[in-house]
């Protein structure tokens, strides 16, 4: 766009109709008196037949200084011409694809029209210009580095995806400012709906672009889903639905709750304008399985209109003992809720792996094991090689002195063990892992150990030669460790999560790839570390992933009240430095005034040339 | 219509030359004169003075052709020899035997007065010399002048005594007027008695009806000469710039800004109107001969001789 920097410049130009005027001002014509006209007319005419280029040629030369008249008129308005490239300055784009972008209005996401102006924006990026595209959902997602090339960035642009994830842009915004590098310059552009709770300083370097300023939106939304028993009751549940109308009206709302297909729920509801309203619904049987809840309505927002849950079932701790016979240790654990205890006289090192695969817990009791690998163990009177502590012979008799701080014997009362004797135990150093549980004055007698991959508790005696078994202390201290073992707790915490929040998968030890079946395809992870997450739950659903041969569910909601809250509620980001930049664009100028000067010259030489070429013509 | 004016050539010369001498018929031209006719006598040498064989058949002496007898014709002329062997009637035809009529059309018109020297003087000293050379000749010579219509008539001299009457008729003469040149041909063919040689001596230019103005004098029976008197000025004309051109005849005006282009198209369409006329004297046969006054007398009536054998 060119834009006059001084229009009066303009006024120059009447000086072409004056040379227009001058021009026309022919010669005084000389009176000659001919034997007759009739010869010249003829001529006039035939010279004039068929003439049109050299009609022009021959009033070139006027045209030509009209020409130079208008560029030097034009070149005193200075013009500039404006471009909406990005100069050489860096721009990191953020794109808002949370959930309220899905919203739809004439016809086009509000996505869309983001997309569609981040396009826009990286094609008139001029050569030396850079951007970084970013996404702002729950978490910012780094989409490009700094980019120069503009096919590349429409390329990364067009492969992006709106989600179902709640808006959270400060982390976006803050990065995305921290990764200007040139704070002077550099800029970020933030296209979005502004359909988020301002916690995010915006202005400064920070423009926003806001889509969906329209009209207003309507919109009905599941905030809540969510199962828990009855107190009291171990058969009754109750199902908790939260649903909130954000419309100015009341609206009727077809309500359906499904438990892997038995209906909970299913009702109409009229939810009054702009309220919310939570269904407490009890019910009995069967709590495990996949929940959906569903309500009917047409708005412009769906993702909020299905919400998921996946109940658990009570699944039993797998445990695999080594070791002989031991009527306390095996009589302790079939005392503890729903733990499977499987025993194996003897260990086989070929064969150990696939066992400690199908198990969440192994007990080595008595039987030298081997150097421990990532898993959980329980060690009862022996001692594996590669630990920071080691066997020193032993100590008879010793008598606990101490007790640690852990939660492993919190509330367990060791007054009344007596051990007959306990290995003598020495450690290197000081590992930070390491928690002392209980001690005699000569030796550890209880350690719990945790390294990124391995955690064990260390018994030092043999229970069948103490009082322990026969101390209630004793199933307690099991309980304990088997809680502080097992990933039970972790599993069950983790059956719903927020669309966009990663998911923690414990591996058994040795456990190798997961598979994750989305909504929208099947992903992969590398479990041999013991732990992994999974970040890509963007979108809202039940997901399935296999691990240790079994199959297990979460859920992937939305159910954000600040998400579908439609309407744009952020500040507009004024930037603090020109209009342009209050604008949305960045505009660099151009002055085109020399460049006209030097066109008025060449047109004034090409007058003057044609004037000599008729001179001596 | 001009005076007869008595006198011999020579006489008339010199008596006119005072008044001529330093105008159109000064003693040089009157020299120039004694020079053409014996140029004249040269060129003309072996013909019988006054005894002109026409080429239209009539009632003359001398049996020329047959031809056979349509109804209405005379039957005095009907060859009974032929009758009598052929049983056919056959018209004997004869020569006729005339004296030659030459008439000198002028024009007179404003557009003559053009040129330096004026086209006029130059076509009064080019029909005084043809009448000169006419009388010599024994001919049989009418003057006339047009330009709206016939304006002057010099009855017919047959005597070379009669040349001052011509040289004064010549003198006398002025142009103006517009050229009507079709109505002013037709005058000139009506009031010939019998029909002769017609010389035309004028421009032709931006004339209408040129061919119909001839071809007037033609169905007449007439021999028509044409010859175009232009100025030097006219073929390439010297001017260079913006002018008001006015036309020397009905006074219209032209503006124009006369650059080579422009000449160049000038002469193009000049050469287009006379290549236009050397075309129509081709068709119909007539003479047509082209002066510029910037071309000598001689040159000119030495031309107009080597025609003179066609129309004899």
């Amino acid at each position: 766009m060119i834009e006059l920097l001084s229009p009066w410049g303009l006024l120059a130009a009447v000086s072409i109709p004056v040379l227009v005027a001058l021009h026309s001002l022919r010669p005084r014509r000389t009176d000659a008196t001919v034997s007759t006209s009739y010869l010249w007319r003829e001529a006039l005419r035939d010279r004039q037949r068929g003439l049109g280029l050299q009609r022009l040629l021959r009033d070139l030369g006027l045209v030509l200084l009209i020409a130079a008249a208008a560029a030097l008129s034009l070149a005193l308005a200075q013009p500039v011409w404006f471009t909406e490239a990005f100069g050489k300055r860096e721009t990191v784009l953020i794109i808002d694809t949370s959930a309220s972008m899905q919203t739809r209005e004439d016809g086009r996401t509000r996505f869309e029209r983001a997309r569609a102006r981040a396009l826009s924006i990286a094609g008139s990026q001029s050569d030396r210009a850079r951007t970084l595209v970013m996404t702002s959902a729950a978490h910012p997602v780094l989409r490009s580095a700094f980019e120069s090339d503009r096919e590349r960035l429409r390329e990364v642009l067009r492969a992006l995806e709106v989600t179902d994830e709640a808006g959270r842009p400060r982390e976006a915004v803050e990065a995305a400012v921290r990764l200007l590098r040139d704070h002077n310059t550099g800029r970020v552009v933030f296209l979005t709906d502004g359909a988020f709770d301002a916690d995010v300083e915006l202005g400064g370097r920070v423009t926003v672009e806001r889509f969906g300023e329209g009209r207003t939106p309507s919109n009905v939304a599941i905030t809540r889903f969510d199962f828990r028993p009855e107190i009291g009751s171990t058969e009754r549940y109750q199902l908790l639905l939260r649903l909130r109308n954000y419309t100015g009206s009341p609206v009727p709302v077809p309500v359906r709750v499904s438990l892997e297909g038995r209906t909970l729920l299913e009702r109409e509801i009229v939810l009054a304008a702009n309220r919310a309203e939570t269904l407490i619904v009890p019910f009995t049987g069967r709590d495990a399985g996949r929940a959906e809840a569903h309500i009917d309505v047409q708005d412009d927002l769906a993702a909020d209109n299905r919400a998921y849950a996946v109940l658990p079932g009570d699944e039993p701790l797998r445990v695999l003992l080594f070791g002989a016979e031991s009527l306390f240790i095996e009589s302790a654990l079939a005392a503890l809720p729903n733990v499977e205890v499987h025993r194996l006289e003897a260990f086989e090192a070929d064969r150990y792996h696939v066992q400690q695969l199908t198990h969440d817990l192994v007990i080595f009791y008595q039987i030298p094991p081997p150097e421990l690998g990532p898993g959980r163990y329980l060690l009862i009177d022996t001692l594996p090689p590669g630990l920071p502590f080691s066997s020193r012979g032993w100590v008879d008799h010793p008598v606990i002195t101490g007790r640690g701080a852990s939660a492993l014997i919190s509330g367990i009362d060791l007054s009344g063990v007596k051990v007959e004797r306990a290995r003598r135990l020495k450690l290197h150093g000081s590992p930070p892992g390491l928690q002392r549980l209980f001690w005699s004055a000569e030796t550890e007698l209880a350690l719990a150990y945790l390294e990124e991959d391995r955690r064990l508790v260390y018994l030092g005696f043999d229970v069948a030669d103490s009082t322990f078994p026969l101390q209630a202390s004793f199933p307690l201290f099991l309980q304990a460790a088997l809680d502080w073992l097992g990933p039970r707790s972790s599993r069950h915490a983790e059956t719903q999560v927020a669309a966009g929040e990663p998911v923690s998968f414990v591996v058994p030890p040795g456990g190798g790839e997961i598979a994750v079946h989305t909504p929208g395809g099947t992903a992969v992870l590398d479990g041999r570390a013991g732990s992994t997450r999974f970040e890509h739950t963007s979108k809202t659903g039940i997901y399935r992933y296999e691990i240790g041969g079994r199959s297990q569910y979460f859920a992937v909601n939305l159910t954000d009240e600040a998400e579908s809250y439609l309407v744009g509620r952020a500040p507009k980001a004024v930037p603090r430095s020109s209009d342009n930049e209050r604008n949305g664009t960045d505009r660099i100028g151009l002055a085109l005034w020399p460049h006209l000067c030097v066109l008025a010259l060449l047109l004034l030489a090409s007058e003057a040339f044609v004037r000599w070429r008729a001179a001596r013509a | 219509m001009s005076e007869m004016r008595e006198g011999s050539v020579e006489a008339g010369v010199e008596e006119a030359g005072v008044a001529a001498s330093s105008e159109l018929f000064d003693a040089a031209f009157l020299a120039k004169l004694e020079r053409l006719e014996l140029l004249a006598r040269r060129v003309l040498k072996g013909w019988v003075r006054g005894e002109h064989a026409s080429t239209r058949r009539g009632r003359g002496l001398e049996f020329a052709d047959h031809r056979r007898y349509q109804p209405g014709d005379d039957l005095r002329y009907i060859d009974w020899h032929i009758f009598s062997r052929l049983e056919q009637l056959f018209l004997k035809l004869y020569a006729n035997e005339e004296d030659l009529t030459l008439s000198i059309v002028l024009d007179a018109s404003a557009s003559m007065r053009f040129g330096r020297p004026l086209k006029f003087d130059y076509a009064r000293q080019l029909a005084a010399a043809l009448a000169y050379i006419g009388l010599n000749n024994l001919d049989r010579v009418v003057l006339s002048a047009f330009n709206d219509g016939v304006s002057a008539v010099l009855h017919p001299l047959k005597s070379r005594a009669q040349s001052p009457a011509v040289l004064s008729f010549l003198r006398e003469l002025e142009c103006g007027g517009t050229t009507r040149f079709v109505a002013s041909m037709r005058e000139v063919a009506e009031r010939a008695r019998s029909p002769g040689l017609v010389v035309v001596v004028s421009d032709l230019l931006g004339v209408e009806g040129v061919e119909s103005g001839i071809d007037a004098l033609r169905y007449r029976g007439h021999d028509v000469v044409v010859i175009q008197v232009l100025a030097e000025e006219e073929i390439e004309p010297p001017l260079d710039g913006a002018y008001r051109l006015l036309d020397a005849e009905d006074g219209s005006a032209v503006r124009v800004t006369i650059d080579r282009p422009l000449r160049q198209a000038y002469a193009a369409r000049l050469a287009a109107e006379l290549e236009r006329m050397e075309r129509y004297a081709k068709a119909t046969g007539i003479e047509y001969l082209r002066a510029s006054t910037a071309v000598t007398l001689e040159d000119v009536v030495l031309r107009y001789l080597r025609k003179g054998s066609h129309w004899r």
